[in-house]
């Protein structure tokens, strides 16, 4: 073995004239990985510990899940929506999560993108009603071959529409992290199978959940070794360039593990069916919870005749 | 974080040294030696390197981080995440690239490195399809070009095959003997004879249970039994150059 000359010498020191990158964006990816890895665990932690939803039989909370947001599909009163906000806030807040988390997470976020998107859709242009205010009067506002009308105002019907919207969605994922939060994902999966959900969509939603795990894992890692590697400021192009072949990279490593992950699964005796060493058992205090469902989904339902 | 990583670390490294780091799995190996490499940076306490502590604002300075991983290589464990490079050349060429090397200078050690690890016929070739043992040669070729000062590596012998690690023994050694030093994390009592002076011992509580010369610590079979690094079977023949795990050691010139 010939060592070369240059590596019996120490490296001589080259300084760097170029500015300092000020922030060095693989260390803030590899800490944006690390937190999504630690809110996994935080998450999984949650659900050990036991607290009002988390007490209750894991069916017995996806099926509250599912009444919830069936109801929030169904409801045509935004007073049943605000209501079904209370009681996510509510049982999120008796559930021992921390309820500021929970907003930032939830309705800072996707909430707000889409009620500012469907702004447009409050218009006259799109559903006709009552006008509230008015873009604009008496106009000729037709420009080229597309033909504005007359008069341009946001309808009371529009307004009402995208609001019901961005509820709705709010409350989706308000339930989603009700849920997720409090439940380990073998117990929900077991519970989708209890529901009769055909197995193939469980074992689909089984794979992505062992893969997002998987591959932030192998993210995380390949970013601190482009980070031993890596020294002086990177350029935006050179950002983009490295993180699309990591994508790439990531990808075909994902497509050929894929096969590996499902033989090794498969292996161990995987069939499709979900299983967990807890027992599910339905006790009293699931029976009277469902009662208690059934009493707020009466409650709903007499607000949704009432108003 | 409930449970501390590492408890109580109290160690040198000196510049030269021949240094295992030794522990069953899980005791906090990987993570001593990601601080050492600049990943990880300690909650308590100081690590100092090169007489100046390490923290994490202190790679903010792009002079100091680039100076720092310099002279500091690190071959993880599982090669797939190192080689991130289209072509084995390209994986070789990044770090000196990012040194500021010039165009020949970088092919220059491209080639160097190349024909001393036996690899110049994966030049052109995906490092992604590559097997075990020539993706490992191929990180390690990724660090080398670097010429660091310090060589980490993190289990180098796992998943290769006997020849391999013949061979990497061989390299550990060529390695050392041109002045790098090298701090490897291993549970494999095989390799530490051979390619360390001096062995830091992790016991399972994450800290360290013993510094001391290798050979003295692999005689201590009492103490290496305490932290369930080895089983009752573990035992030496004879004289103390005979070892139950008999393999040819390496003769330094």
């Amino acid at each position: 073995m010939q060592v070369p000359e240059w590596m019996l010498k120490p490296e001589p020191v080259r300084k760097w004239h170029k500015k300092n990158s000020g922030s060095h964006f693989i260390r803030k990816t590899m800490r944006e990985i690390s937190s999504i890895l630690q809110n996994e665990i935080l998450s999984e932690r949650f659900a050990r510990q036991g607290n009002l939803f988390k007490n209750l039989d894991p069916r017995v909370r996806l099926l509250t899940t599912l009444i919830f947001l069936v109801w929030s599909g169904l409801t045509q009163s935004p007073f049943t929506l605000i209501l079904l906000v209370f009681t996510a806030v509510i049982l999120i807040k008796f559930s021992g999560l921390n309820l500021k988390a929970f907003f930032i997470r939830i309705w800072l976020f996707i909430p707000p993108i889409v009620f500012v998107l469907s702004i447009p859709a409050a218009t006259n242009l799109f559903i006709q009603g009552n006008p509230v205010f008015f873009v604009y009067k008496n106009v000729d506002a037709g420009f080229w071959f597309i033909a504005l009308p007359r008069n341009l105002y946001f309808t009371f019907e529009g307004l009402k529409a995208i609001v019901m919207v961005t509820l709705r969605i709010g409350i989706s994922l308000s339930y989603a992290y009700l849920l997720i939060m409090t439940t380990g994902w073998t117990h929900v999966a077991h519970s989708l199978y209890v529901l009769k959900v055909p197995s193939f969509i469980i074992s689909l939603l089984h794979l992505t959940y062992r893969y997002i795990f998987l591959l932030s894992r192998i993210a995380l890692e390949i970013m601190e070794s482009a980070f031993l590697r890596t020294i002086g400021k990177v350029r935006n192009k050179k950002k983009r360039s490295f993180l699309a072949s990591r994508i790439s990279f990531l990808f075909i490593k994902s497509s050929y593990m894929s096969n590996e992950i499902y033989d090794a699964m498969v292996c161990r005796g995987y069939s499709g069916k979900p299983v967990t060493l807890i027992k599910f058992k339905f006790s009293l205090k699931d029976l009277f919870w469902l009662v208690n469902v059934a009493g707020i989904s009466v409650i709903l339902l007499i607000g949704e005749i009432l108003f | 974080m409930d449970e501390p990583v590492l408890v109580n670390i109290n160690a040198e490294i000196f510049a030269g040294e021949r240094v295992a780091v030794l522990g069953v799995n899980g005791c906090g190996k990987s993570t001593l030696l990601k601080i050492l490499a600049g990943l990880l940076h300690p909650q308590q306490g100081e690590f100092r390197a090169y007489n100046h502590p390490v923290t994490e604002k202190s790679f903010a300075d792009d002079n100091y981080a680039r100076e720092y991983h310099g002279k500091i290589g690190f071959i993880f464990q599982d090669p797939d995440i190192q080689l991130f490079c289209t072509t084995v050349e390209e994986e070789i060429a990044y770090g000196p690239l990012q040194l500021g090397l010039t165009g020949e200078e970088i092919d220059k050690r491209v080639d160097d490195v190349m024909s001393m690890l036996g690899i110049t016929h994966l030049k052109k070739r995906t490092p992604f399809k590559l097997s075990d043992g020539e993706k490992k040669k191929a990180a390690i070729a990724s660090v080398l070009a670097i010429n660091p000062e310090v060589i980490i590596l993190d289990e180098p012998t796992n998943g290769l095959d006997p020849r391999t690690q013949r061979w990497l023994v061989e390299l550990l050694l060529h390695l050392n003997k041109a002045g790098k030093t090298l701090i490897t994390s291993t549970h494999n009592l095989e390799l530490i004879q051979e390619i360390s002076d001096r062995s830091l011992l992790f016991n399972e509580d994450h800290g360290i249970a013993a510094d001391r010369p290798t050979p003295a610590l692999l005689e201590d079979i009492e103490l290496l039994s305490s932290v369930n690094l080895v089983d009752e079977y573990y035992h030496r023949h004879g004289s103390p150059e005979h070892r139950h795990f008999h393999i040819h050691h390496f003769e330094k010139e």
